[in-house]
């Protein structure tokens, strides 16, 4: 088990510079010239003087070769400097720790959605095993494995912004602008937490303490809150920590569909806008939270529940 | 008190196709008010099966149960949750019984918080628990404990506890103590008679031990693959079984009877 834990955490520094790696690669090999694009940003009237463009592409180093200028960014994060946004020329990092919290802030919202839906639904799945309910509950389960998670934003918006006018379909305003995206992003995760719980309950219901409780006089309702979901919390716990992951992965597209300023809604209009510093810096950024997380995981399975463990690795 | 009339629980063997197996076949019997019904039968005959049943928890798939009176073959789960109080069952396995992440106090506690005897940490409940542990042979230190943390003696003497705490007319014991050493085994069972004296609940006793139903039972019923097969006055069943496999299980009864004897004789 130490081993394991000593492997996982001697993989990151590799994994880490491959992530760098890819990130700048996808950047430089993409058309276009950035010494054009950000001569764009700092002089839009500029027109194109070929003096300039000479001066810009001095400034960036692209004439160096691939390893070098590689080096030179990766020199860079190191300590901590990633250069700054073409666009707005603040640093990337502030770009990006002002924005990291509205992307945490989707992703809790998100894991309270599916952690209410997953108790919710595990449990009727459970307490009416193999009726019509718990049937209609796996198949739609195993259904919303296959719808995209933008189609059911796009569906949401259609049903509770256009046509019931709770919610605005897009940007952000007050905290009420989350709920939407939460939801959507809850429910699209919500599938392994579904299931976990509905395993936790159908075992512990074979419980004798179930038997006892059943014995008291008090209800199935009763039976859960106050007896099951005790001896199950861990088991809960533990997923919700690994849904973590998907929420931040999946944030990316929610928070474009519905135009919240978190990290991925500005990873994206950086790439269209060709900003190449804030595009590298948060595709780097990304992966490294993604990577860390994971193995925060992987140790955390070492010492938990093996349904958990057969849950979380189940599909997606 | 209690009586069940051709009582009878299949289960569908295969998903598909409909045979079925039966676990209990037509059983019958009664007990009074007061009365211990000792039933006696091989593992896996369905005994837990029909304490389910006699207790309601389970619906059987044909027959009928009378309690105290009314039929309650049939009544609805809410129905049957008032009625609670007055059915108690306690499990073989003292490890599975009680809720592992409940104090022992509230273990005890909660089914006269439920039928609103007591509420919730009164005095009055307070000092009804400690009653009872006084009774069962508990010590207070042990109520704000675990169960992990209690050896399988002293939890049966906690649920021992919740179900006399309701002062139930009907009990029934599944191997309450057949997990338990022989001394310990013994001062429950004492426990147990002594309040039915007090406060005369009917009792089904379940074991498959002879010498525990004999210490403890008016009756005696022998049960095998489901069914019951003969039934009786305690010393006419041990003494002179008329069935076949009555009559083995005595004679297993009393060959491991000597040997206990010779062992403890020399
Ligand atoms: N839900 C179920 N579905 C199908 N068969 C079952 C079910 N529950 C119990 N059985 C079967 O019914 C039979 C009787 O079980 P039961 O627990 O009543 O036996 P028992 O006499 O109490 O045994 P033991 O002395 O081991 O406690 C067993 O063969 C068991 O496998
Ligand atoms: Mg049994």
């Amino acid at each position: 088990m130490k081993k394991i834990i000593i492997n996982r955490v001697l993989m990151i520094l590799p994994t880490v510079i491959t992530i760098a790696f890819l990130a700048f690669s996808i950047m430089y090999f993409s058309p276009g010239n950035p010494a054009e694009i950000l001569m764009r940003y700092r002089n839009p009237e500029g027109g194109t003087d070929p003096a300039a463009l000479a001066h810009y592409e001095e400034m960036l180093g692209i004439n160096d070769p691939f390893l070098t200028q590689f080096e030179n960014w990766g020199a860079g994060i190191l300590t901590g400097d990633f250069g700054e946004s073409f666009k707005t020329g603040n640093p990337v990092t502030e770009e990006f720790f002002y924005r990291i919290g509205y992307t945490l802030m989707l992703s809790f919202t998100g894991l309270a959605f599916s952690l209410v839906i997953g108790i919710t639904l595990g449990f009727l799945s459970a307490e009416f095993k193999d009726s019509w309910l718990d049937n209609l509950l796996r198949f739609t389960q195993s259904l919303k494995m296959s719808i995209p998670s933008f189609w059911l934003a796009l569906f949401f918006i259609y049903i509770f912004s256009t046509q019931l006018r709770w919610f605005s379909a897009f940007g952000y305003n007050s905290p009420k602008d989350l709920i939407l995206p939460g939801l959507v992003l809850g429910l699209s995760n919500s599938s392994r937490m579904v299931r976990l719980v509905r395993t936790c309950i159908l075992e512990e219901k074979g419980s004798g303490y179930v038997y006892t409780a059943r014995v008291k006089g008090l209800s199935e309702i009763q039976i859960f809150f106050k007896h099951i979901l005790k001896n199950i919390t861990l088991p809960i716990i533990t997923l919700t920590g690994v849904s973590l992951v998907s929420m931040i992965g999946g944030s990316l597209i929610i928070e474009n569909i519905f135009g919240l300023p978190g990290i991925g809604t500005y990873l994206v209009s950086a790439i269209v806008a060709k900003d190449y510093p804030v595009s590298m810096g948060f595709l780097f950024a990304y992966g490294v939270i993604i990577v860390f997380i994971n193995l925060f995981i992987d140790i955390v399975y070492q010492f938990v529940d093996p349904r958990v463990r057969d849950c979380a690795n189940a599909e997606i | 008190m209690i009586a069940l009339e051709n009582i009878s629980k299949s289960y569908r063997k295969n998903i598909f196709g409909n045979q079925r197996t039966d676990i209990v076949k037509d059983v019958t019997f009664n007990i009074q008010k007061g009365e211990t019904l000792g039933l006696i039968g091989a593992s896996g005959c369905g005994k837990t099966t029909l304490a389910k049943i006699a207790t309601r928890l389970m619906k059987p798939t044909t027959g009928q149960i009378e309690f105290d009176g009314n039929d309650i073959t049939a009544v609805s789960e809410t129905e049957m949750r008032k009625m609670r109080q007055q059915i108690q069952i306690m499990f073989q396995n003292p490890e599975s019984a009680l809720n592992p992440r409940i104090k022992i106090y509230d273990s005890i506690a909660e089914i006269m918080r439920i039928h609103k005897i007591h509420k919730k940490n009164t005095a009055d409940e307070k000092r009804k628990v400690k009653e009872l542990i006084d009774i069962v042979g508990l010590q207070e230190e042990h109520l704000l404990r675990y169960p992990g943390e209690l050896s399988g003696g002293q939890v049966q003497r906690a649920v021992l506890a919740r179900v006399l705490s309701v002062e139930p007319k009907f009990i029934v014991a599944d191997e309450p103590t057949s997990m338990l050493d022989v001394s310990v085994q013994a001062q429950i069972l004492k426990i147990l008679k002594d309040a039915q004296k007090e406060y005369q609940f009917a009792c089904l006793f379940i074991s498959h031990n002879i010498g525990v139903v004999k210490a403890v039972s008016d009756r005696i019923a022998i049960m095998n693959e489901g069914m019951i097969l003969e039934e009786g006055e305690v010393n006419s069943i041990i003494d002179a079984p008329k069935t076949e496999f009555g009559k083995a299980l005595m004679d297993n009864y009393y060959a491991d009877f000597y040997v206990e004897l010779d062992r403890v004789a020399n």
